[in-house]
C-alpha cells in the first residue's frame, strides 16, 4: 500500500531522473521506441475537453501515455496508433506528430524549464455520487465526464454505506447537501415536485439504512467518505458538496439542521459545539441558521443566496506550481488559461479565514477574502474541492437548461475538473484502501 | 437574463420621465452622434464637460452613465452623479445613477447605503425601491427585489405599489398565479402595461395556465384590463380563437382606445401562423375598420381580406374586396388597391387567370410600376400552375430584375440550361427574398453540374418540384440523373433525395442518400448526403446507424466544412450532450 507522500515522491523522483538532459533518449524510460501524438493543450487545441478522454482512453488500453506537466498547457504525449488517431479525428481533438528528434527537443525543453513528464499508468475507476432522481441541475463533473467520454459509476447512499467506495479510486461529489437539509430549498420551492420528489427518496434512504432522519444518514455517508480518502481514496467536490460535507464532519454530534430536515430545531449552541478536527479542509466557520436563506455558513465567500452579503463575481488565477517538486497541485491546475471568470455555485468559494493551515491554495481571487479551489492530504489519500456550480454558466439557477459542453469545446474551468479526473492515473501502484 | 432585459424595456416605457429640455441641446445631440460612432471616450469628454457647466443635466448625466459603461469608468460617472446630488437632492435621475453604477462596479454594500440616502432625501417616492428592485431582478436576484417591494409597500402604506415588479419577482420564482394578480392591478393603473405583462405571463407552464387566466378574469374593477391580458396571453399560448373571444368581452368604450386594441391585437394575431389565428386577425381587422377614418378602414379592410384568405375564408374576403371594389363612393385609389388585393387573393389561391382578367379591366387606374408588379405575382401564378407560355406572357413588357428572373425559371422549366443559368445568374445573388435567392443560387449551381446547354427532362423534374410535386419531381430527377455522368449523378440524386425527403418519403430519400455515399463517396455532395443520412436515422430511433453514418462522414471528409456540425450531431445522437 503507498501513501500518498511516497506516491509524490515516486512520481518526482521517477521523473527527475528519466532524462539527463538536451539530447536524452527520446524513449520515455525503460520503454522500447514507440512512435508518440503530441496533443497540445495550448491555443493550438480545438477541443480540450475531449482530448482528457482521449489520453484516458490510451491509458485505459494500456499504452504508454505521458501528461507533460507546464508544456503547451498541460500536453500529452500519447501512442501513434491507428486507434488514436481515428478517436482524435472523430473528436475534434487536434494532434501532432512529433519526429524523435522533436520529442527529444521537448524532453529537454521539459527538462530544462518548470515542467515535468509525469507517466500515467492505470485509468482510474471514476464514481459520481448521485441521488437515482433527477433534480432540476446538472453536475458539471458528470456533464464533462460524459462528454468527455471517460466511464464513470454512480453511487449513492446505500452504495457508499455498503461499503462499495473501495471499488474506485476517484469519487465526486456536487450538489449534495450533507447536512441534510434539501439545500435549504425547502422554504424556497416549496410545493415542487422535484423537491417533494428529493425529499422522499432521501427519507426512503434513511429509513432503508436504519437511520433515523436524513441529517443523521448524510452524517454517516459524510463519516464513510472521509474514511475513504483517509484509506488513500481521491475525492474531488464542487459546489454544495464540499462546504455541507465539512460541515457534516464537523456537526458530528451536534443537531445542525433545521426542524423541517429532522423534526428538531437546531441546536442552538452549534455554532460553537462544531468539533473542527473531524472536517477535511476547514475550521472555525459560523453557520447560517436562517432555515429560509440557502446558505450554509460562512466557508462560502460569495454568499449567493444571502440577500445583504451576497458578493459579485470576479475572475480567479491558478497558482503556478513546481511541476518537479509539486507535481500533484501542479497536475490539478495544468490549463491554456491563467486567469478564469469567476462562477456561482450554493458555494462558490472558501474564506481565506476557514482554511486549514496544511491546505494547499490551487487557485484565488487576488485582493479578495476568498479562495477558489483548494487541495489537501488525509491519511493516504487527498481531497480537491472547486467551488462552484457550472463554469460555463456562471449564474446557474435552478431550472437553467443544461450546458451543451459542445459549445465549449476549449473551457478552461471545465478542464480543472478534468485534471482531477486525470491525476489518479498517474499513480505508480494500485490503489488499496 | 435576455428576457429580463426585454422585458425592462418594456416597463421602461410608461412611466419615463422625461427630462426637461435643457440648454446644450445641440451639445447632447454631437455627443450622441458620437455614441452612435462608438467614440465612447469622446462623447464622455463632452458630457462631462456639460455636467462641469450644470450639474444636474439628466441628459449629459444619462448620456456619461452610457459612455463610461462602455469605456469601463463607473468610477466617473459616479462622481458626477454624486455631484448632481449634492446640486438638487431631490433628483431621482441622479440618485438612480449613483446606485446603478455603484451596483456596476460590484460595491453593493455602498449601493444599498445610496439608496437608503435616496429614501431619506425622497421618503415618500417609490423611485428608490423601483430601481433597487428593478437591478436587482436584472441580476437574477429575485428575493432581493421582492424584500425591496415588500419593504416600499410597508413603508410607503400602499399595497399596490410597485405591482409591475412585484409581478416580476412572482414571475422569477414561478409563483404565477400572484404574478397574474399583480400584473392585473398594475395594467388597471397603467394600461400601457398590458404588453409586458403579457410577455412576463407567456412563460407560465401548462399547468399554471388555468389559474392564470381564472385571477386574470376575475370580476372586479381591474377585470377589463385583466382580460386584455388574458386575450394577449391566450394568442401566445396559440388559443386564438380563446383570445378573440376574450378580447370582445373587454373592449373599452372611447373608440379610440378600442380602435388600438384591435389593431394591435390583429397586428398580432396576423403574425402567427396557422387559420385560427389569421381568423381571429380579420375579424379583429374588420370590426377596427368600421371605427377607423375611411383611408385607414380601407387599409384594414385590405388587411382583413389577406386574413381571410389565409385563413381559407376566400369568400369572407373576396366579400370584403368586392365591397371597396364596387363603392362607388370610394375614390379611384380605394377601388384600385382593392382590385390589388383581389389579385393577390386570387394568385395565392392558383386562379392566375381570374386575377389576370382582373388587371387587365382595370385599365389605367392602375400605375404602371403596382401593375407590372402584379403582373409579375400572377406570373409566378402560372408558372405554380404550369402554364409556360401564359407566365413569359404576363412579363412580356416588363424588363425588371423580377421579370429577367421568371424569365430564368421558364427557360430552366423548358429545359433551356444555358439561357436559364444565364438569367438567373443574372438577377444576382441579392436579389429577391430569404427563400427565393437561396433557391435560385443552388439551382444555378445544379445546371453548372449539370453542364448541358439543353435537358428537357431535368426542366420537367424542376418545374414539378416548383408546382409542390416533391415526390414525382424526386423520381424523375433519379431518371435524370441516370442518364448523366460524372460529378452531375450524385449532385441529381442528392436534389433528388432532398425532394423526397421534403415529401415525406424517408425511405426513398435515405435510399438515394446511401447510394450517394456509397457510389460516389469523393463526390462533393457526399459529406452532405452523409449527415442528411445520419439525420433522418436519427430522427427515427435509429442512433447507432446515424452515430455510424457520422463516424463516416467525419473519418472520410475530414476537410469538410459539415464536420463540426456532424461532431455536433455524433455527441448528440451518443447522448454525450443535451438533446
Amino acid at each position: 500500500m503507498m501513501k500518498r507522500r511516497e506516491f509524490v515522491g515516486s512520481v518526482a523522483g521517477a521523473a527527475a531522473l528519466a532524462w539527463t538532459g538536451l539530447g536524452a533518449d527520446p524513449r520515455p524510460r525503460g520503454g522500447a521506441a514507440v512512435a508518440s501524438l503530441l496533443v497540445p493543450m495550448d491555443d493550438a487545441q480545438t477541443n480540450h475537453l475531449k482530448a482528457y478522454g482521449l489520453a484516458y482512453a490510451a491509458v485505459a488500453r494500456g499504452g504508454h501515455t505521458e501528461w507533460l506537466l507546464n508544456y503547451r498547457g498541460g500536453s500529452f504525449l500519447v501512442p501513434d496508433e491507428p486507434a488514436v488517431r481515428r478517436a482524435a479525428t472523430l473528436a475534434g481533438v487536434a494532434v501532432e506528430s512529433p519526429s524523435d528528434a522533436d520529442v527529444v527537443a521537448i524532453r529537454g525543453t521539459i527538462e530544462q524549464n518548470n515542467m515535468d513528464a509525469i507517466p500515467l499508468e492505470k485509468a482510474p475507476r471514476v464514481a459520481i455520487y448521485s441521488p437515482p432522481f433527477a433534480a432540476p441541475w446538472d453536475d458539471a463533473v458528470t456533464m464533462a465526464l460524459q462528454y468527455a467520454e471517460i466511464p464513470f459509476t454512480r453511487v449513492w447512499d446505500p452504495e457508499v454505506l455498503g461499503g462499495r467506495l473501495t471499488d474506485f479510486d476517484w469519487l465526486h461529489l456536487h450538489h449534495e447537501d450533507f447536512t441534510g437539509q434539501y439545500s435549504k430549498f425547502y422554504l424556497l420551492y416549496s410545493g415542487a415536485q422535484w423537491l417533494r420528489d428529493m425529499m422522499q427518496e432521501n427519507q426512503a434512504a434513511a429509513r432503508q439504512l436504519g437511520v433515523p432522519t436524513v441529517p443523521a444518514l448524510k452524517k454517516a455517508v459524510a463519516r464513510r467518505i472521509r474514511s475513504y480518502v483517509e484509506g488513500g481514496g481521491f475525492l474531488f467536490a464542487m459546489c454544495t458538496a464540499t462546504e455541507t460535507l465539512e460541515l457534516a464532519l464537523a456537526a458530528h454530534d451536534v443537531d445542525i439542521a433545521a426542524a423541517y430536515a429532522d423534526g428538531t430545531p437546531m441546536d442552538p449552541d452549534a455554532d460553537a459545539k462544531l468539533d473542527w478536527s473531524q472536517a477535511m479542509g476547514c475550521h472555525d466557520a459560523h453557520l447560517v441558521i436562517e432555515p429560509a436563506v440557502a446558505a450554509f455558513s460562512d466557508i462560502d465567500g460569495h454568499q449567493v443566496n444571502n440577500p445583504g452579503r451576497r458578493q459579485p463575481l470576479g475572475a480567479f488565477e491558478l497558482f503556478n506550481f513546481s511541476a518537479k517538486i509539486d507535481p500533484v497541485p501542479a497536475m490539478l491546475v495544468q490549463c491554456h488559461r491563467q486567469v478564469i471568470p469567476d462562477f456561482y455555485g450554493i458555494t462558490s468559494s472558501f474564506t481565506r479565514r476557514t482554511l486549514k493551515n496544511a491546505d494547499i491554495v490551487l487557485a484565488e481571487e487576488p485582493g479578495a477574502p476568498w479562495v477558489k479551489y483548494i487541495h489537501g492530504d488525509l491519511g493516504r489519500g487527498t481531497w480537491t474541492y472547486l467551488g462552484g456550480h457550472d463554469p460555463e454558466d456562471p449564474q446557474h439557477q435552478v431550472y437553467n437548461p443544461p450546458t451543451d459542453l459542445s459549445l465549449h469545446q476549449t473551457s478552461p474551468g471545465y478542464r480543472l475538473i478534468l485534471n482531477n479526473v486525470l491525476f489518479p492515473a498517474a499513480r505508480k501502484r494500485e490503489l488499496k484502501t | 437574463m435576455r428576457r429580463i432585459a426585454e422585458l425592462a424595456l418594456l416597463l421602461a416605457l410608461p412611466p419615463a420621465l422625461l427630462p426637461p429640455r435643457a440648454v446644450g441641446q445641440d451639445v447632447v445631440q454631437r455627443a450622441l452622434e458620437l455614441e452612435e460612432r462608438g467614440l465612447w471616450s469622446d462623447a464622455a469628454a463632452l458630457y462631462s464637460s456639460m455636467l462641469q457647466a450644470e450639474p444636474v443635466n439628466v441628459l449629459a448625466l444619462l448620456g456619461l452613465e452610457r459612455a463610461d459603461a462602455q469605456i469601463g469608468r463607473r468610477d466617473s460617472t459616479l462622481a458626477y452623479a454624486r455631484r448632481a446630488i449634492a446640486a438638487d437632492s431631490t433628483n431621482a435621475t441622479a440618485w438612480s445613477v449613483e446606485v446603478r453604477a455603484l451596483r456596476a462596479m460590484g460595491q453593493d454594500s455602498l449601493a444599498a447605503a445610496a439608496l437608503q440616502r435616496w429614501v431619506a432625501a425622497l421618503p415618500g417616492s417609490p423611485a428608490p425601491y423601483r430601481d433597487w428592485a428593478r437591478l436587482s431582478l436584472q441580476s437574477g436576484r429575485p428575493h432581493d427585489a421582492g424584500d425591496a417591494v415588500v419593504l416600499a409597500r410597508q413603508r410607503l402604506h400602499d399595497p399596490t405599489a410597485l405591482a409591475p415588479e412585484m409581478a416580476q419577482v412572482s414571475a422569477a420564482e414561478s409563483d404565477w398565479a400572484q404574478a397574474a394578480a399583480e400584473w392585473r392591478d398594475a395594467v388597471a393603473a397603467q394600461p400601457a402595461y398590458a404588453e409586458a405583462a403579457a410577455y412576463s405571463l407567456r412563460p407560465a407552464p401548462a399547468s399554471a395556465r388555468e389559474s392564470v387566466q381564472r385571477i386574470l378574469i376575475a370580476p372586479g374593477p381591474a377585470s377589463p384590463s385583466g382580460r386584455r391580458i388574458a386575450a394577449d396571453l391566450l394568442l401566445g399560448w396559440d388559443e386564438p380563437g380563446q383570445a378573440w373571444a376574450m378580447l370582445q368581452g373587454a373592449l373599452p368604450s372611447p373608440e379610440a382606445e378600442r380602435l388600438e386594441l384591435l389593431r394591435s391585437f390583429g397586428d398580432r394575431a396576423h403574425a402567427l401562423d396557422g387559420p385560427g389565428a389569421q381568423r381571429a386577425a380579420a375579424e379583429a381587422y374588420e370590426m377596427a375598420a368600421g371605427l377607423a377614418s375611411p383611408d385607414d378602414a380601407l387599409q384594414f379592410r385590405i388587411e382583413s381580406a389577406r386574413a381571410y384568405a389565409a385563413a381559407g375564408d376566400r369568400d369572407a374576403a373576396l366579400r370584403l374586396l368586392r365591397v371597396m371594389a364596387r363603392d362607388t363612393a370610394s375614390g379611384v385609389e380605394v377601388r384600385t388597391a382593392a382590385a390589388a388585393a383581389t389579385i393577390e387573393l386570387l394568385v395565392g389561391e392558383g386562379n392566375p387567370g381570374e386575377a389576370e382578367r382582373l388587371l387587365d379591366s382595370s385599365g389605367d387606374a392602375m400605375a404602371g410600376a403596382d401593375r407590372a408588379s402584379l403582373g409579375r405575382l400572377i406570373a409566378r401564378g402560372w408558372l405554380r400552375r404550369g402554364d409556360l407560355d401564359r407566365a413569359a406572357a404576363a412579363i412580356a413588357p416588363d424588363s425588371s430584375l423580377g421579370a429577367d428572373e421568371i424569365r430564368g425559371w421558364v427557360a430552366v422549366y423548358r429545359g433551356n440550361l444555358s439561357e436559364g443559368g444565364r438569367l438567373l445568374r443574372g438577377v444576382g445573388a441579392g436579389f429577391g427574398d430569404r427563400e427565393t435567392a437561396p433557391q435560385r443560387a443552388a439551382t444555378v449551381a445544379l445546371l453548372a453540374a449539370v453542364s448541358r446547354d439543353t435537358l428537357a427532362a431535368l426542366g420537367a423534374a424542376l418545374l414539378m418540384a416548383g408546382r409542390g410535386d416533391s415526390v414525382h419531381a424526386s423520381r424523375a430527377l433519379v431518371a435524370v440523373a441516370r442518364g448523366l455522368a460524372g460529378e452531375a449523378v450524385p449532385v441529381v440524386l442528392s436534389w433528388a433525395a432532398r425532394f423526397a425527403a421534403s415529401g415525406r418519403d424517408a425511405a426513398a430519400a435515405e435510399g438515394l442518400w446511401r447510394e450517394i455515399a456509397e457510389r460516389y463517396p469523393t463526390s462533393s455532395a457526399a459529406p452532405a448526403a452523409e449527415l442528411a443520412l445520419a439525420r433522418s436515422l436519427a430522427g427515427r430511433g435509429d442512433l447507432k446507424g446515424a452515430a455510424a453514418r457520422l463516424e463516416a462522414l467525419i473519418l472520410a471528409h475530414p476537410e469538410s466544412a459539415l464536420v463540426p456540425e456532424a461532431r455536433r450531431e455524433l455527441d448528440r445522437v451518443r447522448g454525450l450532450v443535451p438533446g
